[in-house]
């Protein structure tokens, strides 16, 4: 017997992204690994508030920057970080 | 090799006595020259320690005048000096902490025209700027000229900062973001707020990392992204690497000249026309039984609001929010200065209010004209 999400990723969220999720993680489940662009093309769809972000968020994972085509493991940090401007 | 006078060996005593530092890091900090883009949230303490540290000399570039709203953190400015140009109330509290060092001052925004000429001048530059045109200007500035940059921005209560160095391998800015989001897509300190302590912790990482870099001593930023969280309070390194296909650093460039960045619009923001009133004409149409609603957030609602408005925050403004507004009761829609507010009623026009106009100027105009003892922020 199969569980219907096999695979949760808990994602880190920070500054306006945080905004729109309203917590500093995001949990996503799904049935398959994600490449980090189709994580990040989950989220904005989630969230279109933000979804001016969408081609500017980078994926950090295991605290460090990605190719969009990587696959994320299940027990990876993963962390969406929006460019900000504030001074 | 800069000879340090006894009055200043005195001052940077403590300095001098540490083993790491001593006399050979603090005369190369004499011999430095930094250009500190922004007077603002960082540009105060890291103009402040870099002074007292002893760097030889300082360029500060700044166009804006100091606000009473600044002073929460922006230190180095004083009550008295509202309605200054930030760059000269900068440079005179500089001078009184320490007059051992030359500052010069530009009270003018970088633009490209001249952000090359000031960039070359200096050993390392150091972006302290509220806004991505200026930032974005600044690291294609830095890179073309070889110069090291020292990067940190807020939000909120979130900081990053990093020190992009041409000569290493960690890339520069545009490797970790490639281009600028379109205006209004990521909110600047005057519309989402900032911790005032923020900027003095995030600035002083990137006077002590300015340091570093230019005294040599110790590992600085270069190749890694700081991030800090004042909330958690957490702090997190995270590995950058270059980006070979980087318009700026990668193998086959496209920038090659500092320049406005040009901001390509991803998501069209079709202003549409709202109907909007004066607040005069809003006072008179709440005479007349108009409804007031209130589109900030419930934080702002708080600090002032006008008697018998509705809170409808924009973000949850939904068909099923609106439940509680009746379609027939005319609506005057507000939010702080008039633009989430224009947002706001497109929202409730396409959710079929037709009786529905935005308030021009949002509530800071109604404090101005209608309401002179009500708070304005």
């Amino acid at each position: 017997m199969s569980l219907p999400h096999p695979i949760q990723y808990e994602i880190l969220v920070f500054a306006a992204l945080r905004d729109a999720v309203g917590h500093d993680t995001w949990q996503l489940n799904c049935d398959q690994p994600l490449s980090a662009a189709r994580l990040l093309a989950h989220f904005f769809e989630a969230f279109p508030a933000v979804a001016g972000l969408a081609d500017h968020t980078r994926v950090a994972v295991n605290q460090e920057f990605l190719h969009a085509d990587r696959l994320l493991a299940v027990g990876d940090e993963i962390a969406l970080i929006p460019p900000v401007s504030g001074g | 090799m800069s000879i340090l006078t006894n009055d200043e060996i005195l001052r940077y005593s403590r300095h001098l006595k540490l083993p790491t530092f001593g006399i050979e890091a603090q005369r190369k900090l004499k011999q430095s020259k930094v250009l500190l883009i922004g007077a603002g949230g960082l540009g105060c303490p890291i103009g402040l320690y870099l002074a007292a540290a002893g760097v030889g000399s300082l360029v500060l570039v700044d166009d804006d005048v100091v606000e009473v709203h600044n002073l929460q953190r922006q230190v180095a400015h004083n009550t008295a000096a509202a309605g200054t140009a930030k760059v000269g109330s900068l440079k005179q509290r500089l001078q009184e902490l320490n007059p051992h060092v030359e500052i010069s001052t530009h009270d003018r925004r970088l633009d490209a025209e001249w952000a090359m000429d000031v960039v070359v001048d200096c050993d390392l530059v150091i972006d302290g700027t509220d806004n991505f045109a200026t930032r974005y200007l600044t690291a294609d500035a830095c890179y073309l000229a070889k110069k090291p940059l020292v990067y940190g921005a807020i939000y909120q209560f979130e900081g990053q900062v990093s020190l992009f160095d041409p000569t290493g391998a960690g890339g520069c800015y545009r490797c970790l973001f490639p281009e600028p989001p379109a205006p209004g897509q990521a909110p600047s300190c005057d519309e989402a707020g900032v911790l005032g302590v923020l900027p003095g912790t995030i600035g002083l990482m990137m006077a002590n990392e300015a340091i570093k870099h230019l005294c040599k001593v110790g590992d600085t930023l270069a190749g890694y992204l700081l991030m800090y969280d004042a909330l958690t309070p957490s702090m997190r390194r995270l590995k950058l690497s270059r980006d070979s296909a980087c318009k700026l650093c990668g193998d086959q460039p496209s920038i090659t000249r500092a320049e406005a960045p040009v901001v390509v619009c991803a998501v069209p923001v079709p202003e549409a026309p709202v109907p909007e009133v004066s607040v005069q004409e809003a006072q008179a149409a709440m005479a007349e039984g108009a409804r007031f609603v209130d589109v900030r957030g419930p934080h702002e609602y708080a600090i002032c609001h006008v008697g018998g408005a509705t809170l409808l925050p924009l973000p949850s403004l939904d068909a099923d929010s609106v439940a509680a507004l009746q379609r027939d009761q005319p609506l005057v829609v507000y939010c702080h200065k008039g633009v989430r507010s224009r947002k706001a009623t497109a929202r409730l026009q396409a959710l079929g209010f037709e009786k529905v106009v935005s308030m021009r100027g949002g509530i800071d105009a109604w404090a101005n004209e209608i309401e002179p003892t009500m708070a304005r922020y």
